[in-house]
């Protein structure tokens, strides 16, 4: 790093884009003291995730997942948020930018509004939702979607009819906080900051140029973000799958993949990379909507390379059913009358089937904004050929302007978690380059002392939330309020319009000293969002935070019983009551802080042991990089060029030379960890050659092997190699008796027993055909493949060795190719699905693509930090979608082919990642343990180890007196232990024995009462 | 540590529906480490009987308590209450705790576990046997391995015919002891032991002599 003339780096971060990477850039920025400014286009952030119904492999509801998030990033103390805003200029330099910014108007003020509705239920103008993807209406007053941040109503000003017309104002009438103001104008200001983080994401490719499929013709021909709003419960049919021309329960859908993908002729000549996934999720969950649904997916290639991803496509398969053709749509028909669609296709052996369906999917792909051209040159960065940032294989984040990063689809097609992981890489990046900047300009806030409560006796305040009309239109709001008067410890109670409001939150300040109140209890919506709020505005009071409660009567009550007014106040009112009888039990908290040795291990010395090693040094941290073998580099010591061929021994060696003169960075070479004790912020690490050393977090990079193969003949005969053999073969010069190469793909991958997509294999393949036939044009290659996965921009490269003449022939595992050995001459024998005919072939050199495994320390690094492994030994992380680079246990991390196979530009951002990460922690000097943690009582513990062996995070360990103890700051409060512990040693805070037994007696004293009382 | 297993809980319905103030007690010590009988699975039995009680329509008050071990005098002491109050007891301690209950109370005390055997914790929810308490310990001379207790045959001097690739003849999830014996006297390079021919087994001390009793007169308290 060079630091021009000391100019002073600024501690702040601007991100242009406010989707899933954008947020979590933005989170692990500012959780590690950096300002952030999050500019967002739309009214709300959110991005594509949030209009997704739910993500695989887990199933899990994608809104529930972002939403938390979202809260998050809104509540943020050192995240603004500007949203209908856009950057318009950035003149300076890394560590100190100059940005200039538009705002539009958004015509309502986003302090007074409560987001209550009231406006949008009274606006007249009706217009077509863009958030439903045009499925459904939204009024010209309205929220992108009904879990915004910032939760406030926009008005869209090319739809309002007082704007446009000058006549209506109903919004104005009906808003009782007067938060309407017609009088907004467009701003323009200028923000200061070190960096830039580029996450505008990417636009849907619009079908309706492919007119031979019908979108915009049929109306039973939807796109694929449609069909997700269609499966959203939140979506225009509640999540019934519905068709749009009748409503009609559709039996059979078909689903067309690379619409808009992998077309240089018509249309992107890229793959976007997840329509094979999302396709068969949303065959899946279709099928779990409505079982009777038979879903067909017609497709070029099964792209299914990511980290278990063939395990679900089998699952899909072989549990829901999902049929999969291998075949192109050449045209789609609507049957007249029935608005049924005909599919004409062929079959394998050429004959033309027209099928019928009910429904029909187009996956469309992705491509950059209509303006990405422009957004380009605002920032000053250098597109590629497509669109997209322009990044190198070595340098994934970095755009071609320093101190401007990027992350997300914009810097090519991706999923979910390779965006998250991004998202932490560009944090990681900017905290490399502002490092001694860290907490300058955060502002950290001052809370008066805790009052005792302690022997007080409970002083209980409800506040029953109205939630606009969420909740007061079913539940009977005064009555619930008035009930729990009478309630013993009820010291106050009253009702709220919106208690999360700012003028709510401060009347219960207010209320809370009036009355001396010393335990509050929110009867509103989801403690999961809201909790945390109505927790911090008590703490502002002086009241510990764990003396809140928050009874949801929403979610759980008005919304699930709407239209049974009298039994949903009742159900409220019990579970208010509920609520007070655990208040009663709950007591203040105290909450530990331990200290943090600003320090990290990484185990592994490769590629992603190296970027995350000087990632980490950059920001400021001592590095131990421990590597087994006596030199650095790991596998990537035997690759040459990288796919786009750039140079990798060159970048081995300047990564490795880097870590060695980095004055941060120990290299513990030859030597591998011995032990590891202590817990997340203090390890203390001992290794084999004796060296002992502190550290705060440590990051696997454990890296992976090549698999050597077993199968056609390699053993047998020097004419048959690996790509990596041919690979050195190429950098040395090929000899000139090889003229016919023949490569045979999935050697070891994807069949059991290591049933996966080592993902690297069909990029190496090609690119070693593609230096083939550059260096000798005249000979020739052939593949044979399974499926060719270049996903992303790397299918330019596939379209690069077909132009140059590379044959590509597929096989089916049931037909594998058979290798033989004739004289001196190799044969090969396979099946050609296109001339439908046996094919016999006489290569000179036979190349197997083998895949990849996992390193053999894999399982003992596993067992030594408690970290699970996927079935093919691959570690897994804490989640597949939104925590990709941290494992379930505080502290670690994890990075390149120890997570799964990837390729060098994957490993480098999440080595990147993994280091933004380990940085978020390593940046704090002390780390608070969550008041929600499990409390362990020695005393009447017997050590029976039951905790000890269902814990996941082994917070439990045999202590010096050979009995269990409890190290709370790995407690993530789970409360696993608890509910094994036999002798009922363990008790979650907030969810002790006696609070639980409080809520269940006086939800069922009344119900004991009428059994009671209609027996006599 | 004597393991134990909860009996079916319509055996122990069977057992209790006719009294009316039944106190259901735990005994926190073996039986709670195999998760069988300890104070928490005490209350967690007797809320299901109080449930079984709802659903059968039967009028019956159930309390739960316990102690730390059944086994000896002292512990009752802070439980004298809720067992006077009590018409049956039903015990989740195994047989010995039972039977040493129902000696210092003049009412039912039933078993809610069935004694299962003396063994070790394998792994969470896993117990095997491994001591059959025959008052005369000869594992010294087998590697560490009874042939008493784990043997099917309880052969001294084995292995039977029965034995096929390490497993017994009774089933094949059973290791033969003897297999695992010889294994053992391999890697301590003692099969020399393995020659020696056992004596018949004198089982006056198991059993057959009668039940047994220990005193330890330097221990014992005469005042």
């Amino acid at each position: 790093m060079t630091n021009k003339a000391n100019k002073t780096k600024r501690g702040s971060v601007l991100i242009a884009g406010g989707g899933i990477g954008g947020m979590q850039a933005a989170l692990d920025l500012a959780d590690s003291g950096f300002k952030v400014h999050m500019i967002q286009k739309d009214s709300s952030i959110g991005g594509t995730m949030s209009m997704l119904d739910k993500t695989f492999p887990t199933g899990d509801c994608s809104m529930c997942m972002i939403s938390p998030k979202m809260v998050e990033v809104g509540r943020h103390p050192n995240i603004v948020l500007h949203t209908l805003a856009e950057v318009t200029a950035v003149d300076g330099e890394p560590g100190d930018f100059s940005v200039m910014v538009k705002q539009q108007p958004r015509y309502v003020d986003a302090v007074k509004c409560t987001g209550c509705g009231a406006c949008e239920k009274k606006c007249p103008k009706l217009v077509v939702s863009e958030f439903e993807q045009g499925l459904s209406k939204r009024k010209a007053i309205y929220s992108l979607l009904p879990q915004a941040v910032p939760n406030t109503r926009v008005i869209d000003p090319e739809t309002c009819l007082y704007i446009q017309r000058g006549r209506c104002k109903a919004c104005i009438k009906f808003c009782d906080t007067d938060a309407i103001d017609f009088d907004d104008t467009e701003k323009n200001y200028e923000l200061k900051v070190g960096a830039i983080i580029l996450s505008p994401g990417l636009e849907r490719y619009n079908p309706r140029v492919r007119q031979e499929l019908g979108f915009g013709r049929w109306p039973n021909v939807v796109t694929s973000i449609q069909f997700e709003r269609i499966l959203s419960a939140s979506g225009p049919f509640s999540g019934e799958i519905k068709r749009p021309s009748d409503e009609k329960h559709p039996r059979k859908v078909a689903w067309i993949q690379c619409v808009g993908s992998r077309d240089p002729h018509n249309a992107n000549p890229w793959c976007s990379s997840v329509c094979c996934m999302y396709a068969t999720k949303q065959a899946v969950i279709a099928k779990e909507h409505d079982g009777s649904i038979q879903p067909t997916i017609f497709y070029m290639e099964m792209r299914s390379f990511g980290k278990d991803f063939d395990k679900y496509v089998d699952r899909a398969k072989d549990e829901y059913g999902v049929v999969y053709r291998r075949t192109m749509i050449s045209d789609v028909k609507e049957d007249a009358g029935t608005g049924d669609l005909i599919l004409r296709y062929a079959d394998r052996d050429g004959t033309l089937i027209d099928e019928v369906f009910d429904m029909l999917v187009l996956s469309i792909g992705f491509q950059p904004h209509a303006d990405a051209a422009e957004f380009a040159q605002t920032f000053g960065i250098a597109p590629n050929e497509h669109g997209f940032a322009q990044t190198t294989d070595f340098g994934p984040v970095e755009t071609s302007r320093p101190g401007v990063y990027v992350t997300g689809t914009f810097q090519g097609p991706k999923d979910i978690p390779e965006t998250v992981a991004q998202g932490s890489a560009v944090a990681g990046r900017s905290m490399a380059l502002l490092g001694e900047a860290r907490g300058t300009e955060i502002t950290v806030e001052e809370l008066p002392e805790e009052i005792e409560v302690a022997g007080k006796e409970p002083r209980v305040g409800v506040f029953v939330c109205h939630c606009g009309i969420n909740i007061s239109q079913t539940v009977d709001i005064k009555q619930v309020t008035e009930e729990m008067k009478s309630v013993p410890d009820v010291a106050y109670s009253d009702d709220l319009m919106y208690a999360c409001a700012p003028d709510g939150q401060e009347k219960i300040k207010q209320l809370i000293k009036e009355h001396d109140l010393n335990r509050v209890i929110v009867a509103s919506c989801t403690p999961r969002t809201h909790a945390p709020l109505f927790q911090d505005t008590i703490r502002e009071v002086g009241l510990n935070k764990y003396l809140f409660e928050l009874a949801d009567i929403r979610e759980q009550c008005s919304w699930c019983h709407m239209g049974q007014n009298e039994i949903a106040t009742k159900k409220a009112a019990e579970i208010v009551k509920m609520n007070v009888a655990k208040a009663r039990h709950l007591q203040p908290i105290e909450t530990d802080a331990v200290d943090v040795t600003p320090a990290a291990m990484v185990i592994g010395g490769g590629i992603a042991g190296l970027t995350s090693a000087l990632a980490l040094g950059d920001q400021g941290f001592d590095v131990h990089l421990v590597e087994k073998a006596p030199q650095l580099g790991g596998l990537a010591n035997n690759v040459f060029r990288t796919l786009d061929g750039s140079d990798v021994q060159a970048f081995v060696q300047e990564k490795a030379a880097a870590v060695e003169a980095h004055p941060r960075i120990n290299v513990h070479r030859g030597t591998e960890v011995a032990s590891t004790g202590g817990f997340v912020g203090s390890f203390k690490t001992t290794l084999a050659d004796g060296a002992q050393f502190d550290h705060g977090a440590i990051v696997v990079a454990t890296g992976g092997v090549e698999y050597e193969p077993e199968e056609y003949g390699y053993k047998d005969s020097e004419k048959i190699i690996t790509q990596r053999d041919l690979e050195k073969q190429l950098a040395n010069g090929l000899s000139p008796g090889q003229q016919h190469f023949l490569m045979i793909q999935c050697v070891g991958s994807r069949e059991e027993p290591l049933n996966y997509c080592s993902r690297i294999c069909c990029q190496d393949a090609i690119k070693n055909a593609i230096a083939i036939k550059e260096k000798s044009p005249a000979a020739q290659v052939t593949v044979l493949y399974r499926d060719i996965r270049t996903y992303g921009l790397r299918e330019d490269y596939y379209q690069k060795a077909r132009d140059l003449g590379v044959l590509f022939v597929r096989f089916e595992p049931e037909a594998k190719p058979q290798v033989k050995i004739v004289g001196d001459r190799l044969q090969v024998e396979a099946f050609d699905y296109v001339m439908n005919r046996d094919l016999r072939l006489h290569p000179d050199v036979v190349v197997l693509s083998t895949g990849l495994r996992p390193h053999p320390t894999t399982e003992k690094i596993g067992k030594q930090y408690k970290l699970t492994r996927n079935p093919d030994g691959y570690f897994l992380e804490a989640h597949v979608k939104l925590r990709p680079v941290d494992f379930p246990s505080e502290g670690l991390y994890v990075a390149g082919l120890a997570h799964a196979p990837k390729n060098l530009d994957e490993t480098v951002s999440q080595a990147l990642a993994a280091a933004g990460r380990a940085g978020v922690l390593l940046s704090h000097d002390k780390l608070g343990v969550s008041g929600i943690i499990s409390k362990h009582n020695r005393d009447i513990c017997m050590s029976c180890l039951a905790c000890l062996r269902v814990c996941p995070f082994g917070s439990p360990f045999v202590d010096e007196d050979g009995k269990i103890s409890h190290n709370e700051v790995i407690c993530t409060g789970c409360g696993i232990c608890a509910g094994i512990c036999p002798a009922k040693a363990f008790q979650v805070n907030n969810f002790r024995d006696e609070q639980i037994h409080a809520m269940i007696d006086a939800a069922t004293e009344d119900i004991f009462e009428e059994t009671s009382s209609s027996d006599q | 540590m004597i393991v134990g297993e909860q009996k079916p809980l319509e055996e122990i319905w069977n057992s209790i529906k006719d009294h009316k103030k039944v106190l259901v007690f735990g005994c926190n010590t073996c039986v709670a480490v195999c998760q069988q009988g300890g104070n928490k699975e005490a209350e967690i039995l007797a809320s299901m009987l109080r449930m079984k009680a709802t659903q059968e329509g039967v009028e019956i008050e159930i309390k739960d308590s316990g102690i730390e071990r059944q086994c000896e005098h002292e512990f009752f002491e802070k439980t004298e209450e809720e067992v006077d109050w009590a018409e049956a007891v039903l015990s989740t301690a195994c047989g010995i705790g039972v039977q040493f209950m129902a000696e210092k109370y003049p009412k039912p005390v039933y078993p809610g576990l069935n004694t299962t055997f003396l063994g070790a914790v394998e792994e969470l929810g896993v117990y095997t046997e491994r001591c059959q308490a025959c008052g005369n310990c000869g594992v010294g001379n087998f590697g560490g391995i009874c042939p008493i207790a784990r043997c099917a045959k309880r052969i001294l001097n084995g292995p039977c015919g029965g034995s096929t690739m390490g497993k017994c003849e009774i089933s094949k999830d059973v290791d033969c002891a003897w297999q695992l014996i010889v294994d053992r006297l391999k890697l301590l390079d003692k099969l020399d032991t393995y020659e020696a021919l056992k004596p018949i087994k004198d089982w006056s001390t198991d059993r057959a002599g009668g039940p047994r009793k220990l005193v330890r007169e330097d221990v014992k308290d005469d005042s």
